[in-house]
Parts: C-alpha cells; structure tokens; sequence
C-alpha cells in the first residue's frame, strides 16, 4: 500500500537494504536475491523469498524460478558458488550495524527511524512532506 | 485283474487332456476381460478423471507452481503432504508469477534494490531479512 501511495507517485523512493541478521539461510537469500539483481532481476526473487517459498531453499527449486524469470542459470549458480554478491550483502549489513540496525523489518524515512508499521511510515512521510 | 485295452487307454488319456485344456481356458476368461467389460469402465475410468480434475484448484496455476507444489508432495512426509500443499498454493499468489519481470515492480520504476523515481523528496530505507 505504501508503495501504491507514496513509491508510484512519485512522492517516495523505496530502497531495499540487506540486512540477514537471522543466520546461515538468511545470508545465502540474501546473496541469491542479489545475484539475480546482478541480472536485472532482483524484485522478482525479493518477492519470492519474501512470501517465505521454501522450495527457494533447494536447488531445484532455485533453479525453477530463476529459469522461470528468464535468467541464465549457470551465470546464476556461478555468482552463487563464488558468492560474487556477499561483499554487496555484507556492506549492507555493517551500514545497517552502523546506523543501530539490530532487528529486521527496520525502516528509515529520510533517515530517521520510524516503526515498521504502515501508520507510523505513512505519518513520517506526511511530516516529511509538508 | 483284468488289464485295459490300448484303445481303451488311449481313450482315457484324451479325455484326461481335453479336460486339462478346458481348465486352462476357463482359467483365461476369467483374468481377461471382455470387450463389453472394457467398454463399461471406460466411462468409469473418464469420471474418475474428472473427479480428479475438479479437485484441483480452479484457477490454473503455471508450470513453475506446478513443479514446486509437485516437488513439495514428493518431499513431504505423507501427513503433512495435504497442507503443505494448501500451504503453497497459497503462498503462490499469481500476481507475483504473472508480475512482469526485468526492470518492472508493480508498474513502479525499479532499478537494483530501489523502486520509484530517483528524485522524490521523501527516502524509505528498509533493512530487511528474507527469512
């Protein structure tokens, strides 16, 4: 809703930060979802591991969806086998360290930390705005 | 003791063998059935079909939801197969697979992990977890 709202309006850039602060598989979503965005295709695997799809977790489920988002999935598995992305996904995660992250969702409006909650976002944006 | 004559035992030894091969094709009719029988379980066959075809969810998923809901009911423990299944149907909502794809989110400008325009007054930043 938020992005309907304030992202499609033009009012409001959203940005998407790595923050996997809940271990081993977090860090490895978090390394694939940025390998994907090495080929332009990062919303569409954000999306995927964000509706918690399990089958993300396997090879053969990997492979299903990223074949499906018409990606290369040898360049795909290659940036995955050397963790090509896991510097981008670590300097996220210390810029998070360094701004106080310590919990995920956390949220930022024009770098003051709101709630991760639509009524405290939405608010923030207002003052923001006026 | 009076002893048989050839002819006698001949006899005998013929309709010991036609009674062998009347056993034998009885025993056949039985496992095979006739072309009425086959043609009567058609339809049964085709209901049974049907039957299955309306059991499957009514919108039509696409392949790739097919495979992972296939490769759920494969790996899951047979109680849990039925709700896992529920489970990811359900976590599959079509939007996302028939979303478009490269450099589009939702008809809003994407381009890495930021969606909308580069210039608008107001900046969210989300750290988040996908797990």
């Amino acid at each position: 809703m938020l992005i309907e709202q304030y992202v499609a309006s033009g009012r409001a850039r959203y940005e998407y930060r790595y923050m996997p602060v809940l271990g081993d598989a977090a860090v490895f979503a978090a390394v694939a979802v940025a390998c994907a965005g090495e080929q332009g295709a990062f919303w569409p695997l954000h999306d995927r591991f964000m509706l918690a799809d399990q089958t993300l977790f396997t090879e053969a489920g990997l492979r299903r969806q990223v074949e499906f988002e018409g990606l290369d999935y040898e360049a795909f598995n290659q940036c995955l086998v050397d963790s090509a992305t896991l510097p981008l996904v670590q300097a996220s995660y210390e810029e998070g360290i360094a701004r106080g992250v310590q919990g995920t969702p956390t949220i930022f409006v024009n770098h003051e930390r709101v709630d991760p909650t639509y009524e405290a976002i939405a608010e923030a944006i207002e003052q923001a705005l006026q | 003791m009076r002893s048989l004559r050839p002819w006698t035992l001949l006899g005998l030894l013929l309709g010991l063998l036609l009674a062998l091969l009347a056993a034998a094709c009885g025993s056949d009719s039985a496992t095979q059935p006739t072309a009425t029988e086959t043609a009567s379980r058609a339809p049964r066959d085709a209901s049974i079909m049907q039957q299955t075809q309306s059991q499957s969810p009514s919108t039509s998923l696409s392949l790739p939801q097919q495979q992972e809901l296939s490769q759920s009911a494969q790996t899951a423990p047979p109680a849990q197969q039925t709700q896992q299944a529920s489970d990811a149907a359900q976590s599959l909502p079509a939007e996302i697979i028939s979303e478009p794809k490269i450099g589009e989110h939702k008809s809003v400008r994407s381009a890495g992990t930021s969606l909308g325009e580069p210039d608008a007054p107001i900046l969210i930043e989300h750290f988040g977890d996908f797990t």
